[in-house]
Parts: C-alpha cells; structure tokens; sequence
C-alpha cells in the first residue's frame, strides 16, 4: 500500500498540484513569479476565443470518440462472438497501428487527405471530380476524421475485454428464454459491457481532447483546437502560468464530463 | 436402442447424430428417443456420454450433424432456440447479474410481451412456487447457490414451457440441500406437470426422481427403461457396473432338460431360469444379492474375507475364493461381527442375477 501511495502521490498527486499551483502564478515579461492571482483565470473566460477553442475541442474529441465507439463497438462484438480461435490475429490487427508512431499515423492521414492523395486521386481517375475536394485536409473534418481513426483500438480493446467476459451460459439463458439475438444484445450483452466501451470512449475522449499535434498537421488554421493555445503558451508564448491556468480549465471540464459518462452507464450487480 | 415412435411423444429424436469440428469421435452417435408428455425423463451417464449435447440439440444450442429433433412432431431441428418452447435450467443457473431477482423472472414474459402487470402477477407467483418470494428485490451476487438454483428454476417455468430441460442443476450444491432440491424438484413436476428431462451423473438421483431413464455411454444409449427395471435387468455390462454395484463374474452356461446353470470360475455355479440360451456370458451379481449364510448350504461358497468396509447403514464384505473375488453388501447387523481373515459361507440370490452377453 505504501508503494502505492508514494506513485499516485508524485506521479499524479504533485504534478496536478503543480499545475494548480503555477495557474495562480503571475506572469511578467516571460518569467513566472509567485505573486498569487487570478488574472489568468479571468482572462480565458473573458477571452471569446479561447472559449470557441474549448468548446470546439471538447466537442470534436467527443465526437470522434463517439463514432470510434460506434466503429469499434461492433467490431469487437463481431471479433468475440463470431471468430472463435482466430480472434487473438484479429485484436492483434486491431492493436497493431497502436505500435507506429502518433505522429506517423497522423502524418499518414496529411498525406492520403492531400489534393494528390489517394483519396483525390482515387476519385479523379474514377472521374467522379474534375477538381480535388479541398475540405478533406487542413480542416476541422480531417481534424475529426484522424482524431476517430486514433480513437479505434482504444475503444475497440476495452469493449473487447468487456464483451469477453460475458459468459456465454447468459447468452444462451437469454435465448433460451425467447430473445432473438438483437434483444440479447440490448438486455443482456449491451448492458453488461458499456461500461468497457465507456472506458475506450474516454480513454479516446482523453487522447484527442487536448491533441495538439493533429490540428497541427492536418487542421489548417480552422482545425486549430484548444490543445494548440497550451502549448503555445509554454512554447512560443512563454505564459507558463496561463498556459498552466488553461490546462486547469481543461481538466475540471473532461472531469466533468468523464463523470458524466461512468454515470450515465452504470450497470447494477456483479458479473462474476 | 429403442426403435418405434409414437405421435404421442412431445420431444422425438430421431437417430440424431453430434460431431463436433475438429473431434475425433462423434458426441452423440445415433441415438433415438421418445419422451411422453408429463414424464419425468432422465438422461444419465459419466462425462463424455453426450448426455448434456443431447439436451442442448434438443434446447437448440446446437443443430444435430444428421438426424432429426422433434417436438410434438415438428421438426425443429433448425430452429434456433428462442423459436422453441423449451426452457432450460443451466448447471451454474445463469441468472443474469444485473437485473433482480424479480426482473429475472419476468424476463421470459417480456420477451413473449406479456404486458407488465401480468408479468409481474404470474413471476411472483413463479418465486412464491419455489419459496423465494421474499427475495425478488434482491440480485443475483447477494444469494446462495441454492437460492440462485431455485431462482432459475422459476425463471424457467414461468413461461409454461413445453418441456423444462435441466442440466446436472444440483450438481454445485452440498449433499443436504441437494436431496431437499431433489424432492422440491420432484414435487413441482408432479404439480406443474410439465415434462422434465433431466440430465446427470448421479445414478441416485436418476433412479429415485425418474419415470424412465436412459443410460448412456460414449454417444448411444446403453439401456432404456424404468428405474426399477434398468436397476433390476441392466442390459449391458457397462450399465450394470454404472447403475449400482455388482460382481461380474465371466461364466459358461449349460442347458439341459433340468434347467439352465451357470458355471464360473473356483467352482461357482448360479441355477439360472429355466431356457436361459447356453454360452459364454458375464454373470452379474448385485452386492446385496450376495448374502453371509451361517453354515454351509448346498450352493454356498467359502470365502476367506479381505476386507469389511463399514458404511454406516450397511456393511461390505470383500471375499476371496480362488481367484475371483465376490463383494456382499449387508444390511442391518448382518455382517458385524466378521472380521479379516475369517472364513464365511455366502450364497447368491438366483432372483438378483442377471446375464449379459457383450
């Protein structure tokens, strides 16, 4: 138990407080001082841009997290109730982009969105454009797009781990008691593993939510997200204490929205 | 092993067949079958007999290889099972773990959209049937296996299936609470009086609960019958070592005008019926037919005892006469005072010898 205590204490405990601390700070001329305020507070909510950004990111990674669960969700049910001995290849398959570099996949998605990507070309050989759709790249959709793609694996392993352990004995206790296959699904296997789909959503939730690397390659300047404004300020900006005040922010707000979500898929009793 | 069919039947297979993908052997290999309505049906046999596949074909978990599966005379062979109006209570009672004891039970009416407050009218009385009326609030992890067991059971019934299929319910359950489910379980059928058919490894509970029983092994049915009649006339040696225990003594047999005799090993000779088809056979000696008899008796044998196990309510004795081996079973005080070593006579009851021709 001590062990325990001493991780979350410096690798979660210190560092949040850390952050909290910092966002208080003042900043003068590129140095941060201790002069306790609460200015940088003020000026985020204040600020109609910074609220567009956080609006805009928390919407986008949710959404995109949302459709990843739509993808993946199935996915693994087809992968757990459908591919007996074959199903570890397939997890396998499916956690393998996992292995590749972020910024490799990312860069991936810049590529085939291009104007001679393979989308484009694709459809320019087909003949069905004479010009290249210019909204694939460098913006707010190729932002959606590649933040879906990431979130995938992730939701698609935790509903697999969840739909695994839903013992095949109620599968067959709920058709035997007259459920075709769909009200299996939604009486018995649905609730039994959305709270592993829950999980893969915030986890993808998580991942894109403060995502500053895909706006950067692939969002243009109207894929900018809110992940782009942190790192400015501990980058070019040299604000620590708002970007520290900003990162804050972020964190009460997915908080929120992650308790949100645990609760509202809660399944009474206990799967043994 | 039984052939002819009746219309009668609610559930009919007819020479069903199980292979299973990748398996060297077949489950199920050929087996025919008529279950009558309102009886209790047992299928016993050890693991692997193709007991529980045979109720699943017939729960429709699984399709047969080759072979038909009847009920009331409809081929539903193909029919997935939540066509089918058989209900099962599966062996670890997979109740399901998030909905309450009352939400379980009414999960069978709302599945054939029974409006609510029927539902709700006709699981509580399925929980009251099974004396768990008071725990409909409950869920399922806050229960004993026994209560689950009962649970299952009413979810099972309250849809007034055709057939109820069980599959070993009792077999997770300590020695107490299994003989007072046996009874419970007996009870319900003869009330409800629903067929029940009724899968298990224990000959006990096959032999006392049944109205006919089948004894299977490896995939075919060895003997069909009654309890008293499987236990009196097993028909295969396999059956008479399963069900009970006997000696089984290889013999030849003679028949002449004065009757029928035979012949075993250390000069055992056992007066069969007059008509008894002369040959090599296997003699099969129930250990209660084996009795001590305290002089020596035309047609008594002297064995030198090896071992007395005490059983509470009975007592064995191992005797040795030669090379064969004979095993009495003693009720009462007979038997008491032998020790190891002793001498003693005993004779074979004639009435509870049967001859098996493998």
């Amino acid at each position: 138990m001590l062990a325990v205590g001493a991780w979350v204490l410096l690798l979660v405990l210190a560092p949040n407080l850390l952050l909290i601390v910092y966002s208080v700070f003042t900043n003068k001329s590129g140095q941060a001082s201790a002069q306790l305020t609460l200015d940088n507070y003020h000026a985020i909510a204040t600020s109609n841009v910074t609220l567009l950004l956080l609006a805009r990111s928390l919407l986008t990674s949710a959404a995109a997290a949302a459709i990843a669960t739509v993808i993946a969700y199935p996915m693994a049910l087809f992968v757990v109730r459908h591919l007996g001995r074959r199903r570890t290849l397939a997890v396998l398959l499916m956690v393998v982009p996992l292995w590749i570099s972020y910024l490799v996949r990312v860069y991936a998605w810049k590529i085939i969105l291009g104007d001679n990507g393979v989308i484009n070309s694709t459809l320019a050989a087909l003949g069905v454009t004479n010009q290249p759709l210019s909204f694939l790249l460098y913006s707010r959709f190729a932002v959606l797009l590649t933040l879906t793609y990431v979130s995938i694996p992730f939701v698609f392993v935790t509903s697999y781990t969840a739909l695994e352990r839903v013992p095949t004995s109620l599968l067959e206790a709920a058709a035997d008691t007259g459920a075709t296959p769909w009200r299996t699904l939604r009486h018995v296997i649905w609730p039994l593993s959305r709270q592993g789909a829950a999980i893969g959503f915030s986890l993808a939730l998580l991942i894109g939510v403060g995502d500053y690397l895909t706006p950067a390659l692939v969002g243009g300047l109207q894929g900018t997200m809110y992940g782009s404004l942190v790192v400015s300020q501990f980058g070019i900006a040299n604000n620590w204490p708002l970007g520290a005040a900003l990162s804050v922010v972020l964190l009460v707000l997915v908080g929120l929205l992650l308790a949100i979500v645990a609760r509202l898929t809660r399944t009474a009793g206990h799967l043994e | 092993m039984d052939g002819s069919r009746q219309s009668s039947s609610v559930v009919a297979l007819d020479v069903v067949t199980k292979l299973y993908p990748g398996a060297q052997s077949r489950a199920v290999d050929g087996i025919s079958l008529d279950i009558v309505e309102g009886e209790f049906f047992s299928l016993l046999g050890p693991s692997g007999s193709g007991k529980t596949s045979t109720l699943r074909m017939i729960a429709g978990f699984e399709a047969p290889t080759t072979g038909r599966v009847l009920l009331d005379d409809v081929d539903v062979s193909g029919l997935p099972a939540y066509h089918r109006d058989v209900n099962t209570v599966f062996q670890n009672y997979a109740l399901f773990p998030h909905m309450s004891i009352q939400r379980n039970v009414e999960f069978p009416l709302r599945m054939k959209k029974v409006a609510a407050a029927e539902s709700a009218r006709r699981a509580t009385d399925a929980l009251e049937s099974v004396e768990m009326g008071e725990y409909a609030a409950r869920m399922p992890h806050q229960l004993s296996g026994g209560q689950r067991q009962r649970v299952a059971l009413a979810r099972a019934l309250v849809g007034r299936p055709r057939v109820l299929l069980l599959d070993e319910p009792l077999g997770a359950l300590d020695l107490r609470l299994r003989q007072q489910m046996q009874i419970v379980l007996k009870r319900l059928q003869r009330e409800v009086g629903i067929t029940f058919i009724y899968v298990t490894h224990d000959q006990g509970e096959a032999l006392s609960m049944s109205d006919r029983l089948a004894v299977m092994n490896k995939g075919s049915i060895e003997h069909l019958g009654t309890p008293s009649e499987v236990y009196r006339r097993p028909a295969t040696r396999f059956v008479a070592s399963f069900i009970g225990r006997s000696n089984v003594l290889p013999c030849s047999i003679s028949a002449d005008s004065n009757g029928s005799i035979a012949h075993c090993c250390d000069g055992i000779a056992v007066a069969l019926p007059d008509g008894t088809a002369a040959g090599s056979a296997l003699l099969s000696v129930r250990y209660e037919s084996v009795t001590l008899s305290d002089r020596p008796t035309p047609g008594s044998i002297s064995v030198t005892i090896e071992e007395v196990v005490f059983l509470g309510d009975a007592v064995e004795l191992i005797g040795r006469t030669g090379e064969t081996t004979l095993v009495a079973r003693l009720h009462g005080l007979a038997g008491l005072d032998v020790q190891r070593g002793n001498v003693v006579d005993v004779l074979i009851d004639p009435a509870g010898v049967v001859v098996l021709r493998d």
